[in-house]
């Protein structure tokens, strides 16, 4: 599903030098695989999750997803690689001009099916998060348990191999967090690969999943498969 | 197909809610595209109608020799039959002076006071119309020389003020096109600059689309419609401000015409006109915001 050989990704810092966000990191997820990713503020948990959703290339090294390498896979392909991929954002990005349902519908409006498929996929996908008659609401009058629903519903909606998950409950309170990771959970055990960046310890070791460390960029431990 | 063009009709009706819901920008900027076409669309009606009072007044130039009252009528057909042989010359008339009193007394009303006169003061005229395509300056050429020949009094060019007009014409063309391209090139920056910052001002619904897999061409199209949409309707302000202006001068124009023994009235822009100026709005609204998405989406779209 992933795999990571030697990935390295270098910024300017502004005076000339470099830093360095990610150095070397090797790893590989199967798929229908649940990993988390650890480690403190500016370990490079967004960064890794950036290069695999290709908002960014690295600066070295080779990242396979989906039998695609990412580093050589042409801009117009791109668009193509992020459908394969359900993205949950910890501040969720749903638009608030929308209501719930095209909030939900757009990345497969985006990829050109058709209304009435549209509408059984998210009718769907909001009865899997639990949203079931609140399609016709704004994403603003929801409480932000249910925005992250949101959030999520729209990741899946396209059925994707692999959900990329980027500190999903980091605005939530503990008993929204266990309902979010239970409903990641469960997408694991239908079959999706998931990779979550997480500062929630507390639910890494409640799931008791497979744990990659990062510490200044670097991969300094990895409990394998759980 | 049809579910191609039904998204199709979707992106449309979204740019048109989006424009619609923003009723303080797209108004005034509605407005400045209206102005912006009205000005050349004004000024080439203008044209039109310039250049259809001016197609009824003949634009053949002549050449008026007034002979000396000493050439007999004989000598003057001879000098007549001699210019003739010129060979920029088309046609020579001989106006003889009886003939030339009997018209000045029809058409001038002076007819009494001429009664009153002893003799015939006018003197017989040989009328010299050059080719149709020949220039003010082979004219003048012409002129001198048949000025010259024995018996002529005084050769003067007639319709010169007409050769002048049309001259004006073409220049007042020329003017017209020039400022047609200028108020394009404004069309274009002021749709673009509206397209520019609607794009800023959607980043991060730019950004969603993108991260859910959004091609590029799926987020420049509602944008792009935005802009047609702006300049379509621009062009449909612009006829309108046309045709009000028109209606505005029209009686003030036609009493002038008729002044001048004219019954022209003004003309508008016509459907076909109005409809070329519609479509020219929308695809000049295209094209600036096809630049504009072009420009601004290279800043925003990741990787």
């Amino acid at each position: 599903m992933i795999e990571l050989q030697n990935v390295s990704m270098r910024y300017p810092d502004g005076r000339g030098n470099f830093y360095d966000a990610l150095r070397g990191v090797n790893f590989s997820l199967a798929n229908g695989e649940m990993a988390f990713l650890t480690g403190h503020s500016g370990a490079g948990k967004s960064t890794l999750l950036r290069l695999l959703a290709l908002i960014e290339r690295p600066t070295r090294g080779q990242i396979i997803v989906n039998q695609r390498n990412l580093g050589r896979l042409p801009r117009r392909q791109v668009p193509l690689h992020r459908r394969d991929l359900g993205i949950i954002f910890q501040d969720n990005k749903l638009l608030t001009d929308r209501t719930v349902f095209d909030n939900v519908a757009l990345p497969l409006v985006a990829s050109g099916m058709d209304r009435h498929e549209i509408s059984k996929r998210v009718r769907a996908a909001l009865d899997l998060v639990g949203l079931t008659g609140k399609e016709g609401l704004t994403p603003i009058v929801l409480s932000g348990g249910e925005q992250q629903r949101a959030g999520i519903a729209r990741a899946i909606v396209n059925r994707p191999a692999l959900i990329l998950a980027d500190e999903p409950t980091g605005n939530l309170d503990a008993k929204l967090s266990d309902t979010i990771f239970d409903l990641l959970l469960g997408f694991h055990r239908h079959g999706t690969a998931v990779l979550v960046a997480s500062h929630d310890l507390r639910q890494v070791e409640r799931l008791g999943k497979r744990r990659l460390i990062l510490e200044h960029g670097e991969l300094t431990g990895d409990t394998g498969q759980a | 197909m049809k579910n191609f063009l039904a998204r199709r009709a979707q992106v449309f009706f979204y740019a048109l809610g989006q424009l619609w819901r923003q009723p303080l920008s797209t108004l005034p900027t509605l407005a400045v595209l209206g102005i912006a076409l009205a000005l050349p669309a004004g000024l080439y009606t203008a044209l039109s109608n310039l250049e259809r009072l001016s197609a009824g007044w003949d634009r053949g130039t002549q050449i008026s020799l007034f002979l000396k009252h000493s050439i007999s009528e004989a000598h003057a057909l001879r000098l007549a039959q001699e210019i003739r042989t010129i060979h920029d010359v088309v046609t020579v008339d001989f106006i003889s002076r009886d003939t030339a009193l009997q018209e000045f007394r029809k058409h001038s009303g002076f007819g009494p006071a001429l009664q009153l006169l002893g003799s015939n003061p006018l003197p017989a005229v040989l009328v010299v119309r050059p080719q149709a395509n020949a220039s003010a300056a082979s004219i003048e050429a012409l002129r001198k020389r048949v000025a010259g020949t024995t018996g002529v009094e005084l050769a003067e060019v007639d319709n010169l003020w007409l050769q002048r007009l049309a001259l004006l014409l073409q220049l007042f063309e020329r003017v017209v096109w020039m400022l047609s391209v200028l108020f394009a090139a404004a069309v274009l920056l002021i749709v673009g600059n509206t397209i520019r910052l609607a794009v800023a001002g959607r980043r991060t619904e730019i950004e969603v689309i993108e991260l859910v897999g959004g091609t590029p061409s799926f987020i420049r199209r509602p944008f792009l419609y935005q802009g047609a949409v702006q300049g379509t309707l621009g062009g449909l302000i612009a006829w309108i401000l046309v045709e009000i202006g028109l209606a505005l001068l029209d009686a003030p124009a036609s009493d002038l015409a008729r002044l001048y023994g004219s019954q022209h009235r003004l003309a508008g822009l016509g459907y076909e006109e109005g409809l070329l100026l519609i479509l020219i709005g929308g695809v000049l609204g295209w094209l600036g915001s096809r630049l504009a998405v072009g420009w601004q989406l290279r800043q925003t779209l990741l990787h």
